[in-house]
């Protein structure tokens, strides 16, 4: 246990001082302005790119489709930057060799799982924080109007859905030696939960139902639920981090 | 219309992070010992004509691992 903290201790350092953790607070905080202004300014922006001759009608934008855009930049961009960011946390430790010391001294493989699985939930939950308090004082400052009555739960949603990427992560990193080889594993998985997704009988218990949330009807209507999918998401995160621990026995020769 | 607080408020975040990150990756360059995939200028020239994604794509790509001068 004591080898866990201070490779968790260890690792949320690294992740600050090789400046990863800091991009992806600024990048999840341009995220979060760059939603309320988009809905605030969208309408404006097209309807001076339109000739005279054509007339569009758009509707006056309210908070809620600032809180619309920001959701889904987040499940779209804001996903792929974290990926892309933290995609090779465990496998350039295995391919660079730097593990063999720590594991020399006692450390076990599942101590590092454990460590990476929880100091990249950590900083995911830091740039959701970041995002979200950006959007919302900007959405505040642009609209006047803002209710947050039903938000949490969106945001609940997203977090859960970066944390099944996250278990992704260290399942495909722990699989595959090659950086980019664990970024291709995980693109295909998320285009097979796409996939499925066409089928109507399994959508509802998708991963994908997270973050695919119509906002605006939800937050009017207050009728969002993802008891199914956030059920079969944390068993899948279980399930990723129960199959990277099996498969981290066969790691521990790699690494010796 | 914009009128110039929105402007400013719109532009003042992006503007200081793109500064505060510029002289991060710049301080960083010239600190450490020799970058990834390229050398210091072409990193320098980067990191200060490519606004906010300059430093970003250095500190993922082009960072050294660390070894200070």
């Amino acid at each position: 246990m004591t080898g866990f903290f201070a490779y968790l201790k260890k690792e949320l350092w690294e992740q600050l001082m090789t400046m990863k953790a800091v991009i992806i607070c600024i990048l999840f905080f341009l995220l979060g302005i760059i939603s309320p202004i988009g809905a605030k300014y969208a309408p404006e922006v097209i309807s001076r790119l339109t000739k005279d001759s054509i007339t569009i009608q758009m509707a006056d934008p309210t908070y809620l489709d600032a809180f619309a855009q920001f959701f889904k930049n987040l499940s779209q961009l804001g996903v792929i930057i974290f990926v892309i960011v933290f995609g090779n946390v465990l496998s350039q430790e295995l391919t660079k060799g730097s593990l063999i010391i720590p594991m020399s001294k006692g450390l076990s493989m599942k101590a590092v799982i454990h460590a990476k699985f929880i100091a990249l939930v950590f900083y995911w939950t830091a740039a959701l924080a970041v995002s979200f308090l950006s959007c919302a004082i900007y959405t505040r400052i642009l609209f006047s109007e803002i209710n947050l009555e039903g938000v949490a739960i969106l945001l609940l949603g997203s977090w859960i859905f970066g944390v099944f990427l996250i278990s992704l992560i260290i399942f495909s990193n722990i699989l595959c030696r090659g950086g980019y080889i664990s970024l291709l594993l995980i693109a295909g998985c998320v285009g097979v939960l796409f996939l499925l997704n066409l089928l109507p009988d399994v959508r509802d218990y998708l991963p994908l139902k997270l973050v695919g949330v119509d906002v605006a009807s939800a937050l009017i209507n207050q009728d969002y639920s993802f008891s199914k999918s956030g059920a079969v998401t944390c068993m899948l995160i279980v399930a990723f981090l129960l199959i990277s621990h099996i498969c981290a026995a066969d790691k521990r020769k790699f690494c010796n | 219309m914009m009128n110039m607080s929105e402007l400013l408020l719109v532009l003042a975040p992006v503007v200081l992070v793109e500064i505060v990150l510029a002289v991060l990756a710049l301080i960083s360059i010239f600190k450490t010992h020799g970058c990834r995939n390229g050398n210091k200028t072409v990193w320098a020239v980067i990191v200060i004509f490519v606004q906010i994604l300059g430093p970003i794509v250095y500190f993922l790509f082009g960072k050294g691992d660390g070894n200070q001068q």
